[in-house]
């Protein structure tokens, strides 16, 4: 057995710099194991000071079965990859008390990039204000005051404290409407990615495991989805389903499902080529196994990065259908729907539609940056 | 069952490739035995068929475009090109296992090894969670694994090569099988965990009493491995021998002519050039009339362009496919 004695805590060379993390290493562990386990201290960078070579022995050494003598000298070379400090080439990974997930590596690299960090404080004030709605928003955003309307806000001679961004035609706050507005938003986002990401990476799935004909009527079926303008693909759809909401997120939903497809199908194409596909097979498993239990986890990383990015369309896409009357019908806070009230009003009251578009401004820009950050950061060969 | 038995019989074997309107012969009339308890060596230049007979036994030859067109794989009295897929599947890893060429990547990245191994067992045996922990720790113990319970939670990155290839070992034994395919399991490793990993495969065929297909193109591994050799080239069987027949008294101009291009340390002329087999191997789309390695063969005779020889028994279990013994 093993016996690794305590030593002093190593420090990693820079993270970041050469760190060996792939898609597939990113997911290979669950990471809230990784966070559960390391100690704060270690996630952190630190100099390499703490190595001195000496610290080296502590090293895996015997192994049943084999000569002592023999398996000294072997062991030395064995059971464990170099990892990133230039000064602990050769230690153990596992059994190595400083290993780090590279999970870490990965959130360190999303960190640095300031652009990331942006779009996620942006995503996470929407988040916050759609979970905390009732609590602080001012007013309610569907009752209005009729001695209240169209007030600019609060900076203009007109303005009150009362309505910070002013009020709509029918003395509405508009800071309310915009609170509530992003639950809304965020749900259409969630449900309609949701429906698409389900379809789509099965669709895919499918037609990139099975290939032949299976593939050709996934994929052509997709083609011909893609081939419309999205928009005007969701209208139709909106369009035989009836408006409204829910019927909005189905649609924004359908017309994503090709996006997913064909992801998900470039990915099982490559991965079901490789070795664990067929040792899978050689021991038995069911095709459908090896689909969903084998290669399809190893799809997952472009998936999420588009599902971020996806996230700012579906809001951007369900603001449109909303704006042309086909989504949430009035009074729902909903920022496309604002707009389109506003719009009437926008040489005397320009406050009542730009404040609902600089919120959809926003939020899609806050997914936009985030999505680019996680796929610069998951994907090792767009670093530096 | 008797020790002697036959546990795999191939006779006939024909795997065909369909390709553009081409047909590529990768394995044509290969007949092959295996005894239980033994371990035959299947050498071969790349490309011969060594993998796609492997793939055949276990019912992993790609369709389309590859097919079986003929022949019967018997294993333990039953022939598997007759069985349906769902028995078949039963049989896979748990009576025939395989060992591949690459441990970088026939290990799955997002499954800790423990899981990978674990699953084989939990197909074929229906074992509890907890039951089939406890039987990877003894697998893993089994290969010289060091610290085998923490090893478990490790994800194929974390290991090296050596390492993964003694996992997917332990994979390939878990459920006891009768016959593992090995295909290349050292190629991709350097010599010293080569000759640990050779070592442990022996070891293990012992305890467990398997036998053993050893495909690889060194000889050198061969002769440390197996008591049975078959050389094949361009899709057939050329000489069939035990190992110390094989290596001893070599009847076949290939084999003769493979054993010569090893290069012997300390032997030969300073600045003299290796010897080499001249010529390439034909194409599997366009293969030669007669004898397959006529044009390379420096025994040739003009019967050898025209007449397809068959395989010629000199002593019992040695036979070779030439028409020198014709």
């Amino acid at each position: 057995m093993t016996v690794i004695s305590s030593r002093p805590l190593v420090g990693k060379a820079g993270v970041g710099s050469k760190a060996k993390c792939t898609w597939a290493t990113f997911f290979s562990q669950p990471f809230w194991k990784a966070v559960v386990s390391t100690p704060r201290d270690r996630r952190l960078p630190r100099a390499k000071d703490g190595c001195n070579g000496a610290n080296h022995a502590h090293l895996p050494r015997s192994s049943p079965g084999l000569n002592p003598q023999l398996s000294d000298s072997l062991w030395g070379g064995t059971g464990r990859s170099l990892r990133s400090c230039s000064s602990c080439r050769g230690r153990s990974v596992t059994s190595d008390p400083e290993y780090r997930h590279p999970f870490f590596d990965q959130l360190e690299q999303l960190r640095r990039n300031k652009t990331a960090v942006a779009g996620l404080i942006i995503i996470s004030i929407f988040v916050l204000s759609a979970l905390l709605a009732p609590i602080i928003s001012p007013h309610d955003p569907i009752d209005g005051s009729l001695y209240d309307q169209i007030k600019p806000p609060i900076w203009f001679t007109m303005g009150t404290t009362k309505h910070i961004l002013g009020t709509d035609d029918l003395g509405r706050d508009i800071l309310s409407r915009i609170i509530y507005g992003a639950r809304v938003s965020l749900a259409v986002a969630v449900v309609s990615v949701g429906i698409a990401f389900v379809f789509g990476s099965l669709l895919g799935a499918f037609a990139g495991y099975f290939k032949g004909v299976v593939d050709n009527l996934i994929m052509r079926v997709m083609d011909i989805l893609l081939a419309f303008p999205h928009i005007l693909m969701a209208i139709v759809v909106v369009a035989y389903l009836g408006p409204g909401l829910r019927n909005a997120m189905i649609a924004i939903g359908i017309i994503y499902i090709p996006r997913y497809a064909r992801i998900v199908r470039a990915s099982v194409l490559e991965e079901s080529e490789k070795d664990y596909v067929t040792a899978s097979r050689s021991i038995g498993a069911r095709d459908l196994r090896i689909l969903f239990v084998s290669v399809f986890p190893n799809c997952l990383a472009p998936l999420i990065v588009q599902t971020t990015l996806g996230f700012a369309s579906a809001i951007l896409d369900a603001a449109a259908l909303s704006f042309l009357g086909l989504g949430a019908q009035p009074p729902t806070p909903e920022w496309g729907a604002m707009i389109a009230m506003g719009r009437s009003h926008i040489l005397r009251a320009w406050w009542v539609m730009t404040f609902p578009g600089i919120a959809i401004l926003l939020a899609v820009l806050g997914f936009n940056l985030f999505g680019d950050g996680l796929r610069d950061a998951l994907d090792p060969r767009l670093r530096d | 069952m008797g020790e002697r038995e036959h546990l795999l019989e191939i006779r006939n074997l024909r795997t065909h490739f369909f390709v553009r309107g081409h047909v590529a012969k990768a394995v044509d009339d290969v007949d092959l035995t295996i005894q239980s308890g033994q371990t035959l060596g299947l050498v071969g230049e790349s490309g011969c068929g060594k993998s796609v007979t492997a793939h055949s036994i276990i019912g992993l030859v790609p369709q389309p475009p590859g097919k079986i067109v003929g022949g019967r794989i018997i294993f333990d009295g039953t022939d598997l090109l007759e069985l349906p897929e769902a028995r078949m599947r039963k049989i896979r890893g748990h009576w025939i296992s395989m060992i591949f060429q690459e441990p970088m990547t026939s290990l799955n990245p997002v499954y800790s090894v423990g899981d990978q191994v674990a699953e084989v067992i939990r197909l074929h045996e229906g074992l509890s969670r907890r039951e089939a922990q406890n039987r990877v720790i003894e697998m893993f113990q089994l290969v010289g694994i060091p610290a085998a319970e923490k090893r478990t939670n490790d994800y194929p990155h974390q290991m090296s090569g050596g390492m993964r290839q003694r996992v997917m070992i332990a994979m390939a034994l878990a459920c006891h099988p009768k016959l593992m395919i090995a295909d290349e399991p050292t190629t991709a490793l350097d010599v010293t965990i080569q000759a640990q990993i050779l070592e442990l495969m022996n070891k293990l065929k012992e305890e467990t009493r398997a036998s053993i297909l050893f495909i690889t193109h060194n000889l050198g591994v061969i002769a440390e491995m197996a008591q049975y050799v078959a050389v094949m080239y361009a899709g057939k069987i050329m000489e069939y021998a035990d190992v110390k027949t094989l290596f001893g008294q070599p009847k076949h101009p290939y084999t003769v002519a493979l054993l010569h291009s090893i290069p012997v340390l300390g032997r030969g002329v300073r600045g003299q050039r290796l010897s080499a087999i001249s010529g390439v191997v034909p194409s599997l789309l366009n293969l030669p009339a007669g004898c397959l390695f006529s044009d390379r063969c420096p025994d040739a005779f003009s019967d050898c362009l025209r007449v397809e020889p068959q395989m010629y028994e000199l002593d019992p279990n040695h036979t070779a496919r030439c028409l020198k013994y014709a």
